[in-house]
């Protein structure tokens, strides 16, 4: 754990900085959105072959910018934008990371109030908040470009301390 | 004064005492880079791990990153190393898709991965580069080089597969019709 540990932080400074907690061992099988959408059998993207995606979307339509079509799939399953990351009793956020048009990350707003993500093909981690994955490094991600909620539904992986880890 | 053409299809090579134009497999391959290499009579150049950031400055107009070829090792090793092209342009090879994966590992959008120059230098290769990227499949990064396979060879035996385990499993399959295994 400690060598995902290392690979977390030096990619991730402000994340180490502010402290996160490992909850899965690393896989590639799945990737953010297959976290929040709770498939971990899948890697959910568009246009590549093995990966997941809910309807047919070619490369040219993508290279124009794919936030739109990320927003899409999240209403899809009941996501609406939202003013912010707060906490609301009953509600389900998610914080879609971009840059421009162009989709980077989702994270999943657990019921107390961190978040949880799986970050590539790493590890799902808990952070505290949604800004301290962004920063100047080249692997950080870009700025939350939108929140968007929903009733919330059971993710039981993603509420338990220990997440995908066996203690 | 000499042209010493360091390039992932040049053979060996011997430099003497000088100045020469060089190019590092680090960078583009086959991009011929001016670089100033003094060296004793005899001696051989390989790539080597020195960044030199005062000559790189001098470049400005070249965006990529700067490393010596000059590492200085014993002509017995170079013998060795240098007179198996295939064995050295592997090594090459092996060395980019190393840091094509560590810069690549936290992407949620693997398609993004496209953007690195890694990512171009081994993809122009077409199929020469699938043997290395079929062989990666079998670790840790299967959505990078399933992407790469996609892109670089321009075959689509994994399309309409519906997870990871399904793609590799088919472009298993696809090399071992060729006789890859």
């Amino acid at each position: 754990m400690r060598g995902a540990r290392q690979a977390i932080d030096d990619r991730f400074p402000t994340l180490a900085h502010e402290g996160y907690t490992i909850t899965s061992p690393r896989d590639d099988r799945y990737n953010c959105v297959a976290w929040i959408v709770r498939d971990l059998r899948r890697w959910w993207e568009p246009a590549l072959d093995g990966g997941y995606w809910p309807r047919r979307v070619s490369e040219d339509e993508l290279d124009a910018g794919d936030l739109p079509e990320y927003r899409r799939v999240f209403e899809s399953v009941g996501f609406r934008e939202c003013a912010d990351g707060s906490l609301v009793e009953g509600q389900e956020k998610i914080a879609v990371y971009a840059d421009g048009d162009s989709f980077q990350h989702v994270a999943y707003q657990r019921s107390d109030g961190s978040w949880s993500s799986k970050l590539g093909k790493l590890n799902d981690v808990r952070h505290g908040d949604t800004v301290c994955l962004s920063g100047s490094s080249p692997f950080e991600y870009p700025r939350v470009a939108h929140y968007m909620s929903r009733a919330r539904e059971p993710h039981d992986l993603a509420e338990s301390e220990s997440g995908l880890i066996r203690l | 004064m000499s042209i010493l053409a360091f390039t992932l299809l040049e053979p060996e090579a011997v430099i003497g005492t000088g100045s020469y134009i060089a190019a590092s497999p680090t960078m583009e391959l086959g991009t011929m880079v001016p670089m100033k290499v003094d060296a004793p009579l005899g001696s051989y150049a390989l790539p080597g791990p020195m960044v030199d950031p005062g000559y790189a400055a001098s470049l400005p107009h070249l965006q990529v990153p700067m490393v010596l070829p000059a590492q200085y090792v014993s002509a017995d090793y170079v013998r060795r190393f240098l007179t198996d092209p295939a064995r050295r342009q592997r090594a090459i090879m092996d060395r980019i898709a190393d840091e094509l994966e560590h810069d690549t590992a936290q992407l949620s959008v693997i398609r993004r991965a496209a953007r690195h120059p890694a990512f171009g230098q081994l993809s122009r290769l077409g199929l020469l580069s699938a043997p290395v990227a079929l062989q990666r499949l079998r670790k840790g990064h299967r959505p990078l080089w399933l992407y790469f396979l996609q892109r670089a060879t321009g075959e689509r035996p994994a399309e309409g597969a519906a997870s990871v385990d399904e793609a590799a499993m088919l472009w298993r399959a696809w090399a071992k019709d060729r006789g890859w295994t």
